[in-house]
């Protein structure tokens, strides 16, 4: 099937449409910025949970399949049968011990998958009209570091601009980058203990993004601060919360582990 | 009660991989794909200020689904982030533009170029761009995967997740649909547009 483009006449109303498409290439800054941004969710814990050997084969492929787009068919019958572990570290671990591990283990031959993944839950990074837990059946992978994590995220490199956005305040739904560093900053306040400034920051994530797609981590992260302070009751209610929200959720250890606690620390 | 030294869970079965290898995956996911999906936003009707932004949601979705991503099913995963991520941002557009109705070839008409004159730089990209936002969304994809990105039925097959068959008929669709809506452009800007 020849292109359209070669069967118009070249000097036709249609053809130059055609032709005015930009293409090309983008522009670099606003590249390296989102590349940024995304390095620090996968520090953050997104791409932590890929199995080492699938995620360089993952990478090639990609780039194999951009290519010839023949790719797809071998390396997708590797991974028949395949499995995803994700991984549930600690927001900001060094307040609230404990980690654990979820596996979920899909049975979708490779050619199918191959079709339904972009279809699959995609927790798009946008308040839909009813977000909160259209998910908890496959939580999404979870805002979740290692423990260590929180200070070495590469700030003083990465360094995720303040100013990320071309598009003003008018348009919030591609501030998912701010809100990746709102949570950020209630993670690393959380990990230095300091209970105060996490609380202020997750107001401050509450406000901005009333219907963000973070507020689950959110949520937790504001949990953890409480029963850090001390404010075992409050703490052991919302977490509460969110467990009967999502009883399934990826975040359920860390919550019992709070309510256990409170329990332990009530008379 | 609070395990303050707990490290990682470095040594456990489950986590076989230090972050650093997470991070090198998608930096090669990144550096293979994030060209073809900047270049999609706007043809699939992102309006050109947000582009940068709307790719760059595209890749922190994927940052965050990483262990979701098959391998050789990259670009079909991400280009399902990043129709949704357009289709979201076409619907904002649309509620904002919608006060101000703005009819097709309207930025022609101050000037009164005739079509000729009016297929000049940017001028006529936001002509391509009008029409590709008249289309269906199903037969805009499809056109802009063939047309613009040049890629072949088959990629676009398998990118959209539909059997080959089915791309070639909703690419001729599109093509007609592409025609008569360039057409009736075409018709209203030698009008001088109202």
């Amino acid at each position: 099937m020849k292109r359209l483009k070669d069967e118009l006449p070249e000097e036709s109303f249609e053809a130059s449409l055609l032709a005015a498409d930009a293409g090309g290439e983008p522009p670099e800054g606003p590249r390296r910025r989102a590349l940024d941004a995304a390095l620090r969710v996968v520090a953050l814990g997104g791409g932590s949970a890929l199995v080492a050997g699938k995620a360089a084969a993952a990478a090639t492929a990609g780039a194999a399949a951009t290519g010839g787009g023949g790719a797809a068919g071998a390396t997708g019958a590797a991974l028949a049968g395949w499995k995803i572990l994700a991984v549930v570290a600690i927001v900001g671990g060094a307040a609230v011990g404990g980690a654990v591990a979820v596996t979920r283990t899909t049975d979708v031959a490779p050619s199918e998958s191959a079709t339904s993944s972009p279809s699959a839950p995609v927790p798009l990074a946008r308040p839909e009209p009813a977000p909160p837990d259209t998910q908890s059946a496959a939580p999404p992978p979870m805002l979740a570091a290692p423990a260590p994590a929180p200070i070495h995220v590469d700030t003083p490199k990465v360094a995720v601009p303040s100013v990320p956005s071309t598009v003003p305040s008018s348009a919030p739904v591609f501030d998912l980058a701010g809100e990746v560093r709102a949570i950020d900053r209630a993670r690393a306040a959380l990990a230095g203990r300091d209970t105060g400034e996490t609380l202020a920051a997750l107001d401050d994530y509450d406000r901005r993004y009333p219907a963000g797609s973070l507020a689950r981590e959110a949520a937790v992260l504001r949990v953890e601060a409480l029963a850090l302070r001390g404010d075992h009751a409050e703490a052991a209610r919302r977490a509460q919360e969110l467990l009967a929200a999502s009883p399934e959720g990826p975040y359920r250890a860390r919550l019992r582990k709070v309510i256990d606690g409170a329990a332990a620390s009530s008379p | 009660m609070l395990a303050l030294e707990l490290g990682p869970v470095k040594g456990s079965a489950v986590l076989p991989t230090s972050s650093a290898s997470g991070e090198n995956a998608f930096r090669a996911l990144f550096a293979a794909h994030y060209p073809f999906i900047w270049r999609q936003m706007r043809r699939l009707g992102v309006p050109e200020s947000a582009v940068d932004d709307a790719t760059q949601e595209v890749f922190i979705v994927a940052a965050r689904r990483m262990s979701d991503i098959q391998p050789g099913a990259e670009r079909s995963f991400l280009f399902g982030v990043a129709r949704r991520v357009a289709a979201d941002a076409r619907r904002t557009r649309h509620a904002r533009a919608s006060a101000v109705s703005e009819p097709l070839g309207a930025d022609t008409a101050d000037e009164r170029e005739d079509p000729e004159q009016a297929l000049q730089g940017r001028r006529s990209q936001a002509m391509l761009h009008r029409v590709l936002d008249a289309m269906a969304d199903d037969t805009r994809e499809a056109f802009v995967l063939f047309e613009l990105e040049e890629l072949s039925r088959r990629e676009i097959a398998e990118l959209l997740g539909i059997p080959e068959g089915t791309a070639a008929s909703r690419l001729r669709r599109a093509r007609e649909e592409f025609m008569e809506i360039a057409g009736r452009m075409k018709a209203t800007a030698s009008r001088g547009a109202p």
